[in-house]
């Protein structure tokens, strides 16, 4: 080793040391401090006030208790008996006024073959996004359109498997009916007004996730409600780690083995 | 252009593949969330106790906060192990995850060679194991319940994505005596009860108590040599001065938002008109001279328009006017009176007494008078202060057989609950969040 490198390395070893030892200078650290978790802890000092310390007085009551997700066992036999009958009763199904809109909105869509021929190269995603999230505000409660996700299934199913609109609203019924009660939204909070959030949801078989829900969009955030637009997209996905594994439609998992979720308090007080 | 669109929406059919389900609404239900005891790396004596049971004492205040704000509901924590030092940034996550908890708070308590204590504060997701929160509260062995407070701040803000409430004082009125000769002292407490202690001695009435939002000054109205007027009063040096130079009564003062002004009434002839003081400068200024009772006037955040009730329409209502004084609006409607408002911190409810069928409830209502909502259906609530972050209001409550004691309820209209007082307690005021 040359002289050159040698000192090099001496400095380097120096400054190395110095830097270690300054750091135990600088502040007794808890010992709790993770050496897993580079993550700094911040310090704040609290300084005194002028008062006299008196024994604490318990106080607080317990707030009314949380009834908890429904079990699954619940909301099976439902779910099931839905999915069997998916295509040959409409009884079944209770509430219609989902399909009552997405029929009405079969009939205000354009055919499906005149889409089928346009070449899905000159689709332009950013345009078409901004156009979507223009939407919103507009048709905050009315369910998503789901005609355009019931022609895509029919091309992505086996050759003769035939699952219309009705069983797609059945299957939303059923993933809405199973993460609803496991959702624990920030209400009250100044901002919950107009505040969505949409993630998306990717599920194995059994209907556990396969992966952390992903955050796509989310309105009625601004700069100056960071902390809660945060705060209300944890709640939303925690409802769905909280609430999986879902209980689906096992011959409908090309459907839900990804979708989306729209988080939208709007129809709580 | 139009034609544009149209093949836009077209190509958008076969793009838009996936399933989107909406979810309109979910439980308004607390949050389980777990607390165990704080564990100490090191159990040692502190003038304040040993480490370790103050561990076990600040986990106790940092539930107890969280619940009692009635957003949280503590999970039991003979439901699991307490976690070691280790522990603290490495839960084990099933354990709590079978207990139902969807936050866990973890921390630890270490005194230090300088004789201060470090409370460490943690705050995990159970279910998707990761750390949302950490700090760590250096206090003095004297000022240990801060930590919890800072710790409970911290996670209720984290979670709630609102600032938190816990570390902060309460001043109200403590009452004693028969109700003929009744002996009212300013007293002031952490927002949870501890740390009370009396800050007047009782031998002049005093009234109507409220918190500068800066500083560790407080306003109130004592009838001292006879004289009855608004006073300031420095907590901290114990300084006393009186405000204005009135031959007539002054009362129902309260800070500006930046606390460098004070807003009250004055009264002249029957009649009541609000001034502003300016503290710095001592100056006083009339905003309002109509020939009513015009009292409780309340700043708005930004510190640009007033509120204030007036009975100038011929009953007790609430008004909205310019800080200058122009441009009185009235908001309040409806059956009954409306007495008492307070504008929130966060700008965008105002808090007040609804006074109907002989009842006094407390209400809150949008700056514009729209979408009223009673908050309470006692028989006297009055007197309503918000919270430092503006989600719950502080009230004073009398019972039928004239008992009064002080009241906290949710701005959603839940939880309503009793603040602990040593005495009967009227007038609260709920002051800032301490530095």
């Amino acid at each position: 080793m040359s002289e050159r490198g040698a000192i090099a390395v001496a400095a380097g070893a120096h400054l190395l040391l110095l830097g270690v030892l300054s750091l135990g200078v600088a502040r007794t650290m808890p010992p709790l401090e993770p050496a897993i978790d580079s993550t700094p802890i911040e310090f704040v000092e609290v300084g005194d006030l002028p008062t006299v310390t008196e024994m604490p007085q318990p106080s607080m009551q317990a707030a009314p208790r949380d009834p908890g997700p429904p079990l699954a066992a619940e909301l099976e036999p439902e779910l099931l008996g839905e999915a069997d009958a998916l295509e040959s009763s409409e009884a079944v199904v209770q509430d219609t006024a989902v399909q009552d809109a997405i029929a009405d909105e079969v009939v205000a869509l354009p055919p499906p073959k005149k889409s089928r021929g346009v070449k899905r190269d000159s689709f332009d995603a950013g345009a078409m996004a901004s156009l979507i999230d223009r939407s919103i505000p507009d048709a905050p409660v009315k369910p998503r359109d789901t005609s355009a996700f019931a022609k895509s299934i029919e091309t992505a199913l086996p050759k003769g498997a035939q699952v219309g609109p009705r069983a797609i609203a059945t299957l939303e019924q059923a993933i809405r009916a199973q993460i609803a009660p496991c959702w624990n939204p920030p209400i009250g909070g100044a901002d919950v007004q107009g505040m969505t959030a949409v993630l998306r949801i990717r599920l194995n078989r059994d209907g556990t996730v396969s992966a952390t829900p992903e955050f796509v969009s989310q309105t009625g955030a601004t700069q100056g409600n960071a902390a809660y637009a945060r705060a209300f997209v944890e709640t939303a996905r925690r409802a769905v780690l909280r609430c999986a594994p879902l209980a689906l439609p096992a011959d409908m998992f090309g459907y839900w083995r990804e979708f989306e979720l729209n988080f939208d308090p709007r129809l709580m007080t | 252009m139009m034609v544009r669109l149209v093949l836009l929406l077209l190509l958008a059919v076969p793009a838009a593949a996936t399933l989107r389900v909406d979810i309109t609404s979910g439980i308004e239900a607390p949050m389980p969330l777990a607390v165990p005891a704080f564990p100490t790396p090191a159990a040692m004596q502190t003038p304040a106790g040993n480490t370790a049971d103050l561990g076990r004492q600040v986990a106790a205040i940092v539930s107890g906060n969280l619940v009692g704000s009635g957003l949280f509901r503590a999970i039991d924590p003979a439901a699991f192990p307490a976690p070691t030092v280790a522990q603290v940034i490495a839960p084990p996550f099933l354990g709590y995850r079978t207990a139902a908890a969807q936050a866990l708070v973890t921390g630890s308590v270490t005194a230090n060679a300088d004789g201060s204590l470090t409370v460490g504060c943690h705050l995990h997701d159970v279910f998707s194991e990761e750390e949302l929160a950490r700090q760590a509260f250096t206090v003095t062995p004297a000022g240990w319940r801060r930590a919890a407070h800072k710790c409970s701040d911290l996670v209720y803000s984290r979670l709630t994505g609102e600032t938190g409430m816990f570390d902060s004082r309460i001043v109200y009125v403590a009452e004693s005596g028969a109700r003929t000769k009744r002996v009212k002292r300013l007293a002031i407490m952490d927002q949870d009860g501890a740390n009370h202690r009396f800050l007047t001695s009782g031998q002049s009435l005093v009234l109507m108590p409220r918190f500068s939002p800066v500083n560790e000054t407080i306003t109130y109205m004592s009838f001292a040599g006879d004289r009855p007027r608004v006073w300031l009063y420095n907590i901290g040096t114990g300084r006393q001065e009186p405000v204005g130079n009135f031959d007539t009564m002054s009362f129902a003062a309260r800070f500006s938002p930046d606390g460098r002004t004070l807003l009250f009434s004055v009264t002249r002839a029957g009649n009541a008109d609000i001034f502003t003081y300016d503290i710095g400068a001592r100056r006083t200024m009339r905003l309002t001279s109509s020939n009513a009772i015009d009292t409780s006037p309340s700043f708005s955040p930004d510190g640009r328009r007033i509120v204030f009730e007036s009975d100038r329409g011929g009953t007790q209502q609430l008004y909205v006017m310019n800080a200058d004084g122009t441009g009185a609006q009235r908001i309040s409607f409806g059956e009954g009176r409306a007495a008492s408002p307070v504008w929130s911190p966060r700008g965008d409810l105002i808090a007040f007494t609804r006074i109907q069928s002989g009842k006094f409830r407390m209400a809150v209502m949008r700056p514009d008078g729209s979408g009223e909502r009673l908050l309470t259906d006692s028989w006297q609530d009055e007197g309503p202060s918000w919270s430092p972050n503006g989600r719950v209001i502080l009230f004073s409550r009398t019972e039928r057989n004239g008992r009064s004691s002080l009241r906290s309820i949710d701005l959603t209209g839940r939880n309503d609950r009793r603040i602990p007082t040593p005495l009967e307690a009227s007038d609260p005021a709920w002051g800032p969040l301490l530095p």
